[in-house]
């Protein structure tokens, strides 16, 4: 059984299929995105997939501060990714909201909502540093302690969607996420 | 035929054991394919593989009752249905056959878009109900096409047996209807530019939506599948056998890869065309050259 | 304008123009990277905070010095904290920002502690000795 679980790991961080969300970002991170899949930078070399629906991804790229509005889409789409999972948080507006802290329709950088695995700094982040990003997820995605979240841990939290991991607690120690 | 060769056709050649490994091969040759013809270097070779073991790793959603059922069923059912359509291709004619196993071939590649339709519909998301819409739209103008070409063949070549009709011959119908039966394999593979029911990113990837896990491996690897199947099917009716079964298996093997790369070719040339634009172009030459089968397989029977 | 015959022959006969991962491209000059502070220029008077756009630059001032930090993790590249320096201690660097994994992993912060001001006594003139 080890050696299928060894197996199993390879395999996680060789093909690590991305699905990209935008929660009221202005679109520079996203079109540095699709600029990694075109012929130049090509995440196809590493097996990276841009999927079309978010139960089809194991990485869930989310640019944008979240906004008011779409707080309860990101939510949702995190609960839709089935587990293992990783969340890339990409450019400095979900990492910190960036010019738009403070505002009344910003509702918070991404880590006051669901639990973040890999920062990629810039503003927008260049299209190496995007795959670069991606490439450390997918290997974070190879740990065997990564275990998808049981029904016990996710009782007390409001149901949106399938195993949603909704947290609005504030990490307590700076650098760690909740929910791990 | 007998019961020790359908079961070795069945599990070994050209079945279970070598078909599942073919068809991952297949797959990293429409991609790689496509890769080059856009000068990007494309996934390595086991990269069908390593996505299918990581898809079996990954948790499925919990649906309950009937729907759960049906959901888990189409998957797993599309896959026996092409291994089983795969025993029947006449690889070593030889090997013998039974009369009418054309008709029971037809039926299996049938199957497999029927099933990714009903799997739109069961899970009733909207993005699967409009891919299988579409999926149901292409299919029914395309298989008007795929099945006048078939009797075509079948009826002037005076037999509905594989084994007999897997020797070529120099007939005019035989060549036509296999040239229809290639322009109807980009719809069923549901290629470009008529890959238009399981447009990513439009429709959020169409009837397979809400599948996940261990189900989505099993879509993955009947896609697969079918590009063995439609492309074996078309490739063993048209090669001259030698009499030897490794050249004969080699030159099927080969003749099959060149077809997946002119297919991929033609998809990475293309665009994809809407569901009016592809059920209309493959009416019109439906319509057109269903007469005109029917008609030569009237006159030209023996 | 090329016919897509032509295109897909000129793209197999070119190769691939990927870059191998993990090549990746040179930086060109003048390329916006991280802010870097020389500390031994820096006099703390906060206009690069006033000016940054993200608050990215923090200075905090104490009795005896005052701690200027900044975020990579938070910065935009706008570079108007460069520009409005008066000591031109600030500048940019060539890189860009790496990839972490937990937040303000980047965050940097100098103390300067305030320079002690040498105590100038100036000489009491002398009575001019009366001829």
């Amino acid at each position: 059984m080890k050696l299928l679980e060894k197996l199993l790991n390879h395999c996680r961080q060789k093909s690590p299929w991305l699905f990209h969300m935008n929660s009221g970002s202005c679109n520079g991170c996203d079109i540095e995105l699709v600029a990694s899949i075109a012929p130049r930078y090509d995440v196809e070399q590493l097996g990276i997939h841009l999927e079309g629906s978010p139960r089809h991804a194991d990485i869930l790229c989310i640019t944008g501060p979240v906004t008011f509005n779409t707080l309860n889409a990101v939510k949702t789409v995190y609960g839709q990714v089935p587990h293992p999972k990783a969340v890339v948080a990409l450019g400095s507006c979900a990492a910190s909201c960036n010019a738009f802290a403070g505002s009344p329709t910003v509702v918070g950088p991404l880590h006051r909502h669901i639990p973040v695995d890999v920062y990629v700094p810039g503003c927008p982040p260049r299209p190496d540093a995007i795959i670069e990003g991606i490439a450390k997820a997918a290997e974070l995605l190879s740990h065997p302690e990564r275990k998808p979240l049981t029904d016990e841990d996710v009782k007390d939290i409001p149901e949106c969607g399938g195993h949603c991991v909704v947290s609005a607690v504030e990490p307590t120690v700076e650098g760690e996420t909740p929910c791990r | 035929m007998q019961i020790t060769t359908a079961i070795l056709r069945l599990l070994v050649f050209p079945g279970l054991f070598f078909a599942v490994p073919a068809a991952w091969f297949f797959l990293y040759v429409e991609r790689k394919t496509i890769a080059r013809m856009q000068q990007r270097i494309g996934p390595p070779v086991l990269q069908p593989f390593y996505d299918f073991v990581k898809l079996l790793g990954k948790e499925s959603p919990r649906y309950h009752g009937i729907q759960g059922l049906l959901m888990k069923a189409w998957p797993a059912l599309s896959v026996s249905v092409l291994l089983a359509a795969l025993a029947l291709i006449p690889v070593f004619p030889a090997k013998g056959g039974f009369s009418g196993d054309l008709i029971l071939l037809i039926t299996l590649l049938e199957l497999p878009s029927i099933f990714y339709m009903l799997a739109g519909f069961t899970s009733r998301s909207v993005y699967g109900k409009v891919g299988s819409m579409r999926e149901a739209s292409l299919s029914l103008s395309s298989n008007l096409l795929f099945l006048t070409a078939v009797m075509m063949i079948a009826v002037t070549a005076d037999t509905f047996q594989l084994s007999e009709l897997a020797a070529p011959s120099a007939s005019a119908a035989r060549w036509l209807g296999l040239a229809a039966i290639i322009l109807c394999i980009p719809a069923k593979l549901r290629l470009n530019p008529f890959s238009t029911s399981s447009a990513e990113q439009e429709i959020y990837s169409g009837p397979l939506t809400e599948y996940s896990g261990a189900d989505l491996a099993l879509w993955e690897l009947a896609h697969g599948l079918e590009w063995l199947a439609l492309s074996g099917f078309v490739v063993s009716l048209s090669f001259p056998r030698t009499g030897f079964r490794l050249a004969d298996a080699g030159i099927f093997a080969f003749l099959c890869i060149a077809m997946v790369v002119v297919l991929a070719t033609i998809a990475a040339a293309t665009a994809r065309l809407t569901i009016d634009r592809s059920v209309r172009f493959y009416w019109r030459w439906s319509v057109a050259l269903a007469v005109v089968f029917l008609m030569s397989a009237v006159l030209f029977r023996r | 304008m090329k016919s897509i015959v032509q295109l897909l022959i000129q793209n197999v006969r070119e190769g691939s123009i990927t870059l191998p991962y993990p090549e990746r491209p040179a930086i060109q000059s003048h390329y916006r990277g991280m802010v870097q502070n020389a500390p031994e220029e820096c006099t703390g008077c906060g206009l690069c905070a006033y000016v940054c756009t993200s608050s990215a630059i923090t200075v905090q001032r104490a009795a005896d010095g005052f701690r200027w930090s900044y975020d990579p993790g938070q910065c935009t590249f706008c570079a108007r904290c460069v520009q409005r320096c008066p000591k031109k201690s600030l500048s940019m660097e060539d890189t860009r920002p790496p990839v972490y994994q937990h937040l303000g992993a980047l965050k940097q912060s100098h103390d300067v502690k305030k320079k002690k001001k040498p105590a100038v006594v100036a000489p009491i003139p002398q009575a001019v000795e009366a001829n």
